[in-house]
């Protein structure tokens, strides 16, 4: 599959890094040289150095051949004319990420469509909307919604109270097989186990947990975690993310915004509605977010464009016990040392665009898709399609351990299905399949 | 003649009068006054009432002065408005109006001296419904006709005419519409003020047509009907009876109330429900405002005479009238319950002053400015605990300007400051406090006769007040129809100055 990623940066290169991982066939055109040099020497992919909105640069880098064409400069309008231009010189697939997350209302989608960009990702608006999930379900590190919901996907580390500590798979299907929620795969020591049949769970290990449609009470139990309500949120940096964050939550929540400029400020109480008060302050001032009630808030929220900034302003929220802290780190390096000071959340702009953008990478019908932070796990709802090979045998026989991947839940229409071993797949079901990266395209291929 | 000038501003310093415009737009107007008076004339001949020769004598008299203004005064005229001009226009537009507006009242004798006749007409144009005439049962109906169209005519702004029908005013044209409708803040549905001017005439009569044939077909009579659709989609107030609406059927009170509830919209609102934007309609918090507040009110008030006695079914029916007809500052009245709770009296007074929403034909402070107040007051107290707050008024999802909010200050303070001294003068005049307080503020809303703090006789008396008390009762309708600023300004020194 040959792709060209267009960027200028970390987002561009972040994308070429692990796709070329994933064997793909990656061009990248980036105006900045000296950066390109250093991606080539890394990585094994081609350069070309140059404006994405040239069609010159396009040519030059086979643009008639790409599959793929991902637009992710930093201005949404160039990457928005590259991906129209791009689609003129027969690239198969473009995508764009956007900043202005009103152009994915589905009334323009046909317009974009018909103008040469199939698709486009907001990376701010899915983590406002990440951070708006957390903060519902308070006790996952993360969260995850499948087919509108029906699945979820939970990260909850395991308690010290939890019943499934030191239990074998074998011994929890015993006794649990009524239950609505199933362990996909956990974080045992950083290391990302998909569970076997004897696998052992231990307290204090990280546990996907897929679940059907309301069974937040089931995962708790299961967990052994501590439930509690998130009635006041403070949320640090008032740019695009904490500003549709704010506007997710303020009609359940009560928001309080810090945000450094002023002029941003008003901007920000122009657009939001009452349930937000913007203060006009810098979050590094603890002073000020204690003059504010910072003990008050039940979460606390850091999405200012200094990683370091929201790292300690976390650290800081939660030593004076805010319980739930969530941080926007942009350096990737940061993620793991970050979770294990004890924030519970990273958010990641690059992890998320790369996580929008694997559902177009992976072979056969893939609907949604999410890259997990903290391992290089993926999650991805397939639509079965007809003929496929996984319709012909049970699930135990498709020998998806072989791939390191599991089957999720299956949704047939409105129905959800925790599978076991004996469970036939049908046309049409959609699957959510965890896999690690190097077995996904292989696993794609059943369901196609 | 046309000239496109960026001479206003250039010339700063050389102001002057530009006699030959506002002869011209005044011209105009009478005009409009003239031709506005044929169906007064039809239905006085129609009726041989007597009436008819005032009514054609006067008619003949605002044509002739009309065509003199605008075809010899105001020929040449060009079509430059500087910022002051605007205020200084719609000042002379309504102070010769409505004196020319009284020309019929003198003329057929219904009324015995210049200061009532100037009273009625004023009354009438601004759309107060405050009124001096005895006996309207047997009066010409072709002068009842009259009132009433003088006031369906003001309705909607002697101005709104001159814009709607000059497009060679361009950019004077918002100048001029600011200066009458200062309060409406709001998107423009055409990029051309005239236009704009056009749609909401179009709404206006669309509704006037409706009640009028609505009424019809509840059968009353067409004088009864037409003068009281006039007079009650301009929020007027008008009656053709000295016992107000008391004989008209359960139907045509029904009817006169839900239409007194749209005339306090903002005819902007009315028009996206024609047009069937409901989504604007339900998103402009205004209306939702306007609405809620009615709900209250009915609420309270009913309760009120409920628990003084009043049967539920009077009660409601009563109280739903009342409100509309105070909120919408119509003012009409009807047969009163037998007891007058004060808490009503209260209720009334707070509608009174709230009046209808901006961009309407009614009066009072306008919801919008209340709204803008208290959205104010209370961001400037939680502003006292969080100094580093930043925060705005929104009104219709769009952002108040600060400027903007203290011109809401001002109006308020000059508002409460015109109903004190008037009823500072009323007193002198012989009236009791309460009654003084009542009649000022009422006639500043433009309300009019409705009863505010008792049910005795059913409105409030006008007859017998002193011309001084007259005289002052028509300052503040003007005041109160031009929303103030007009009127003030006239009496700045700036604005006296050349420069």
């Amino acid at each position: 599959m040959n792709i060209i990623i267009a960027g200028d940066g970390e987002v561009g290169f972040y994308l070429a890094k692990s796709l070329t991982q994933l064997d793909f066939n990656i061009t990248v055109v980036d105006p900045h040289s000296e950066l390109l040099k250093r991606l080539e020497k890394e990585t094994d992919l081609r350069t070309i150095v140059g404006n994405s909105t040239s069609p010159q640069v396009l040519n030059d880098a086979n643009v008639g051949d790409c599959d793929l064409f991902l637009a992710v400069l930093h201005d949404e309008s160039i990457n928005l004319v590259t991906c129209m231009l791009a689609r003129q010189l027969k690239a198969k697939k473009t995508v764009a990420r956007i900043t202005n997350s009103e152009l994915l209302e589905p009334g323009y989608r046909e317009m974009f469509r018909s103008l040469g960009v199939d698709e486009m990702v907001c990376p701010e608006r899915i983590a406002a909307t990440e951070i708006t999930n957390l903060l519902n379900h308070n006790i996952a590190t993360e969260f995850f919604n499948f087919s509108g919901g029906l699945l979820s996907m939970y990260l909850i580390r395991l308690q010290e109270s939890s019943p499934v500590n030191n239990k074998s798979v074998k011994e929890l299907s015993q006794i649990y097989s009524d239950l609505q929620v199933r362990i996909v795969a956990i974080l045992h020591h950083g290391e990302t186990v998909i569970p076997h049949a004897d696998t052992v769970f231990h307290a204090g290990d990280m546990a996907y947990i897929i679940s059907k449609e309301n069974q937040m009470e089931s995962v708790k139990k299961l967990a052994g975690g501590i439930d509690f309500d998130i009635h006041n949120v403070m949320i640090a940096g008032g740019g695009r993310i904490g500003r549709y964050a704010a506007h997710n939550l303020e009609k359940k929540m009560s928001i309080t915004l810090i945000e450094n400029d002023r002029a941003r400020c008003e901007d920000l109480v122009e657009i939001l509605g009452g349930g937000t008060l913007v203060i006009n302050g810098d979050a590094t001032d603890i002073d000020l977010l204690l003059d504010e009630g910072l003990t008050r808030n039940d979460a606390f929220i850091a999405v200012t464009d200094s990683s370091e900034t929201n790292v300690l302003t976390c650290l800081h929220a939660r030593r004076y016990g805010v319980k739930k802290t969530i941080a926007l780190v942009e350096n990737t390096g940061f993620i793991n040392i970050s979770q294990d000071i004890g924030i519970d959340t990273i958010i990641n702009k690059k992890l998320i665009t790369a996580s929008y953008i694997a559902r177009f990478i992976v072979q056969g019908n893939a609907v949604s898709s999410k890259w997990l932070s903290g391992t290089n796990a993926e999650l991805i709802e397939f639509v079965v399609g007809p003929h496929a090979k996984a319709t012909k045998v049970p699930i135990k026989s498709l020998n998806l351990s072989d791939y390191d991947a599991t089957i999720g839940g299956i949704i047939r229409g409105r129905e959800t299905i925790l599978p076991t071993r004996d469970t036939q797949l049908q046309e049409k079901d959609k699957v959510v399949v965890f896999a690690l990266p190097n077995g996904m395209s292989k696993v794609a291929k059943l369901f196609k | 003649m046309m000239r496109y000038s960026f001479s206003n501003m250039v010339r700063i310093d050389s102001w002057r009068f530009n006699f030959r415009l506002i002869a011209r737009l005044l011209g105009m107007l009478l005009v409009i006054l003239a031709l506005s008076m044929v169906v007064p004339v039809l239905v006085s001949v129609v009726y041989a009432d007597g009436s008819q020769f005032g009514l054609i004598l006067s008619g003949v008299l605002i044509l002739a002065m009309g065509l003199l203004l605008r075809n010899f005064v105001g020929v040449g005229a060009t079509f430059e408005l500087h910022d002051r001009e605007g205020l200084w226009y719609t000042l002379i537009i309504w102070l010769v109006v409505p004196i020319m507006g009284a020309l019929p009242y003198l003329f057929t004798s219904s009324v015995h001296s210049f200061t009532d006749a100037a009273f009625e007409s004023f009354s009438g144009f601004t759309t107060t419904g405050s009124s001096i005439m005895t006996g309207l049962d047997d009066a010409p109906k072709g002068l009842l006709v009259w009132r009433s169209t003088s006031q369906w005519v003001g309705g909607l702004g002697l101005i709104l005419f001159v814009v709607a029908i000059l497009r060679r005013l361009n950019a004077g044209a918002a100048k001029l519409y600011e200066s009458e409708f200062s309060g409406t803040l709001q998107r423009r549905l055409h990029p051309h003020m005239s236009r704009n001017v056009q749609y909401m005439w179009r709404v206006y009569i669309l509704l006037t047509l409706a009640m009028f044939i609505l009424l019809l077909l509840g059968g009353n009579g067409f004088v009864d009907s037409f003068c009281l659709a006039l007079s009650t989609v301009s929020t007027g107030g008008f009656m053709t009876h000295m016992s107000g609406l008391a004989g008209l059927s359960s139907y045509s009170i029904g009817v006169v109330t839900v239409f007194m509830f749209l005339a306090g919209v903002n005819l902007a609102v009315l028009f996206n429900l024609f047009l069937g934007h409901f989504r604007r309609v339900r998103k402009d918090d205004e209306f939702r405002s306007y609405g809620v507040a009615f709900l209250i009110a009915v609420a309270i008030c009913s309760l009120a005479f409920i628990v003084s006695g009043v049967s539920v079914g009077q009660s409601l029916k009563f109280s739903v009238f009342h409100i509309a007809s105070t909120a919408s500052t119509c003012g009409f009245y009807t047969n009163p319950p037998a007891v007058w709770p004060t808490v009503v009296s209260v209720v009334t007074i707070v509608i009174l002053f709230a009046g209808a929403s901006a961009g309407s034909t009614g009066g009072g402070i306008k919801i919008k400015r209340l709204m803008i107040l208290t959205k104010h007051i209370h961001n400037y107290f939680v502003g006292m605990i969080h100094p580093h707050a930043v925060m705005c008024v929104k009104v219709g999802g769009a952002r108040v300007e600060e400027e903007y909010i203290s011109r809401v200050f001002a109006f308020v303070f000059l508002y409460a400051l015109f109903v004190i001294m008037g009823s500072f003068v009323l007193t002198m005049c012989g009236l009791d406090i309460p009654n003084a307080f009542c009649m000022a503020s009422a006639n500043m809303s433009n309300l009019g006769p409705s009863p505010i703090i008792n049910n005795m006789g059913g409105a409030l008396d006008y007859v017998a007040l002193h011309p001084v008390g007259k005289w002052t009762m028509i300052v503040l309708m003007l005041a109160g129809r031009l929303e103030i600023f007009a009127l003030v300004a006239a009496l700045m020194r700036v604005y006296w100055k050349s420069r």
